[in-house]
């Protein structure tokens, strides 16, 4: 054996990424942690000084406080709902796809991936328009094949939406959040599908022969085998797309832009906590306080990130 | 391992031996976010650095970028010697310590359309030369609706009847929940922003909740409720586009519709905006472009020729006519008579109501925005609404002046 200790060349051959990396991750975010203790804002821009807590008080007392909570729970509602549904999709996209049977594969996989590799902020305000209440191509559509009032009826049976046409999928609370997860799935669902497809392909195929022989029907085989093997890979990417959703700030400030408004408060029916500080302090040039917020957010993800490593036991495969 | 600290060593002089390297140390910069008036400025510019020999470099920042950019590369002596934007950046610019008052002598005076000074004077000090000037005014279909009408209550009544003749077409439409579209009715009634007191601004002197606003209000609602002219859903792009498509008579936009307008095809007039119901006026905000100067700007001397220059009957006339949004100089007024847009709107803005300058006005937009959602689509009565938005724009006043 060679001795170990080979003095400071380890740190020396990592010295260039750990800079990199001090330079643009650490100490921006540093920054911002200390300006959150700041009243750094319009007013203070070149004179800021220590402040203590106050603008976490404020985030927590002040008058718009009432709302957080419906914010909040709308958020967690948000985030987990998107990813739910577009990894369903995306799954079951990708078992069909992985389907050797099925013709045009290649054709399939490209177009499912254009909703990703279309920029996020021109496909979203396409979808404002298509969602337009009065010309949107939906509600045109939905119209011609005469689907409009059926689909009002069943979504007035889940939410307390009157049954109207044309539906106003961005102006009333409940279509409003129908349509923003909609237009969210669209854009998330092929990554999803991506990641799916190479998990799938990483099953190997005699274990499903093996099963066929024993007689296992296709749905025991997605249950016993698929599912299983899946889960160690996909858990990982469900955990940081929870944390991507959570401050999906385009698909929602491009779409409603936080609307529709609810009576008595600042807050739309839409907006989720990005969405909603971005209103609160950063058009008020509160720098210090936003700070504070994007503080409070990452302890709220990191939060209900580490329930849900301790729930799901996601590296535990990995130990 | 002697290479590999040669690599290191080489990492390093790469990362820290490009200083700012390009341009030229002794150019006057100069920073703009417009876009259709870029290729005039850029001719205008080319043309005083041949006849001072002055050198000049420009830059051209995606607008919605370009005030944050100067707020934060101005205090690390990056920012440029000259920036051109709207009044509304002035107050949020000199609060923050970024803006040097125009010296007096920069400033032509009484040549300048009051209205457009007015809109760049923050707290008693005029912080921007201003360019040009836009704001809203009547975009009428001349087949649609050949009489010009003479009230607000005749423009909807007509509105209404085209309307029930022929459901395809659209009789009046903006986007009223809009506040800078809806504003014309306000200031009709009597309502303001922000106001000036001895010359200064009082942040919360605001004019949202008074009777004036509940009527201007009232009258937005009845335009969706009981006319139904604009259904929820309405922005100023589709108004833009019926518009063009020869399915709206009357719409409400500003001067950068104008070279759609003319490309569509469309017979049309602007319009001024007639008297309401009560016999009030209505006044659109007027926004001012115009050139700011940095408070640590190097080449200040030859800062101010060039702003000169840039603000010059000459230079302003070619700007106006690039873009269609009236230029703010008498001599320069009088030279585009030719064109009966530009000069309608520039009548217009002559009487309309300077947007503030002030920061606190970021904070009304949004929550009147709200106010307006709610009022016109039935959820919220107007008089209660309008309080309760006064009151939540005066709390992140409040917070935002801290």
């Amino acid at each position: 054996m060679r001795e170990r200790n080979s003095g400071g060349l380890p740190y020396l051959y990592l010295a260039p990424a750990l800079l990199l990396l001090a330079l643009l991750s650490l100490l921006p975010n540093l920054y911002s942690v200390w300006l959150a203790f700041t009243n750094y804002s319009l007013n203070h821009y070149s004179d800021y000084s220590f402040v203590g807590l106050r603008n976490f008080a404020r985030i927590l007392q002040g008058p718009e406080a009432a709302t957080f909570g419906r914010v909040f729970a709308w958020t967690v509602v948000w985030a987990g709902a998107s990813v739910l549904l577009s990894l369903g999709l995306g799954l079951f996209l990708a078992i069909l796809l992985n389907n050797a049977h099925v013709k045009g594969r290649t054709f399939y996989r490209t177009i499912f991936i254009l909703p990703w590799a279309i920029p996020a902020f021109i496909s979203v305000m396409m979808w404002q328009g298509l969602l337009n209440t009065e010309f949107g191509a939906i509600n045109l559509l939905l119209a011609n094949l005469g689907l409009d009032q059926a689909l009002a009826t069943i979504v007035g049976l889940f939410t307390n939406e009157p049954v109207a046409t044309p539906i106003a999928w961005l102006n009333t609370p409940g279509w409003s959040h129908i349509a923003v997860l909609a237009v969210n799935v669209w854009l998330a669902f092929p990554f999803q599908l991506t990641t799916c497809l190479g998990a799938l392909q990483s099953v190997p195929s005699d274990v499903y022969e093996a099963a066929s022989v024993d007689g296992a029907t296709a749905g025991l085989q997605f249950r016993r085998i698929t599912v299983p093997l899946l889960r160690s890979a996909l858990l990982p990417v469900l955990l940081s797309s929870f944390a991507f959703n959570f401050n999906q700030f385009a698909a929602i400030y491009l779409l409603t832009a936080g609307g529709p408004a609810v009576p008595g408060s600042e807050a739309g029916a839409t907006d989720i906590l990005i969405t909603y500080s971005y209103k609160l302090a950063f058009n008020l040039f509160q720098y210090g306080m936003a700070c504070a917020y994007a503080i409070f957010i990452f302890i709220l993800v990191a939060t209900l990130s580490g329930v849900n490593f301790k729930l799901t036991g996601a590296f535990e495969d990995a130990n | 391992m002697r290479r590999l600290l040669l690599l290191i060593a080489l990492l390093f002089a790469t990362c820290f031996g490009c200083g700012p390297t390009t341009g030229q140390a002794d150019a006057v910069r100069l920073w703009t976010g417009l876009d259709a008036e870029y290729p005039v400025i850029e001719r205008v510019v080319a043309d005083f650095q041949q006849r001072t020999g002055i050198q000049v470099q420009m830059l051209k920042v995606p607008f919605e970028q370009l005030r944050n950019k100067f707020l934060i590369a101005a205090p690390a002596d990056l920012g440029p010697d000259l920036v051109i934007g709207p009044q509304d950046w002035v107050g949020v610019l000199a609060t923050a310590g970024q803006l040097e008052p125009i010296p007096q002598e920069a400033l032509p005076g009484e040549d300048f359309v009051p209205v457009s000074v007015q809109a760049v004077t923050f707290q008693g000090q005029v912080y921007s030369v201003p360019l040009f000037m836009e704001c809203n005014a009547l975009f009428r279909n001349t087949r649609l609706m050949p009489e010009r009408p003479r009230s607000i209550p005749e423009l909807v009544a007509r509105a209404t009847a085209l309307q029930q003749a022929d459901p395809t077409l659209k009789g009046f439409y903006f986007d009223l929940q809009e506040p800078y579209f809806a504003w014309p009715f306000f200031s009709a009634e009597g309502a303001w922003l922000l106001r000036d007191k001895d010359g200064r601004t009082d942040p919360f002197d605001i004019g949202i909740d008074t009777p004036g606003s509940v009527r201007a209000a009232e009258f937005l609602r009845s335009l969706r409720q009981e006319s139904h002219l604009i259904p929820p859903g309405a922005s100023e792009n589709i108004s833009r586009t019926l518009f063009q498509e020869g399915r709206a008579a009357v719409i409400i936009n500003g001067p950068w519709m104008l070279k759609d307008a003319k490309a569509a095809g469309v017979p049309y007039a602007v319009d001024p905006f007639p008297p309401t119901a009560s016999g009030g006026q209505p006044r659109p905000l007027v926004g001012v472009q115009g050139i700011m100067l940095n408070r640590r700007a190097t080449r200040r001397a030859e800062a101010l020729k060039l702003m000169e220059h840039l603000a010059s009957v000459e230079s302003t006339v070619a700007i106006s006519q690039a873009s269609g949004r009236p230029p703010v100089r008498r001599g320069a007024l009088a030279r585009i008579q030719s064109d009966p847009d530009i000069a309608t709107f520039a009548m217009i803005a002559e009487q309309g109501t300077p947007m503030p300058s002030h920061p606190a006005v970021n904070a009304i937009w949004v929550p009147l925005k709200s106010a307006l959602e709610l009022i016109t689509t039935g959820k919220s009565p107007a008089d209660r609404e309008l309080r309760a938005t006064d009151e939540r724009i005066r709390q992140k006043i409040q917070l935002m002046l801290e």
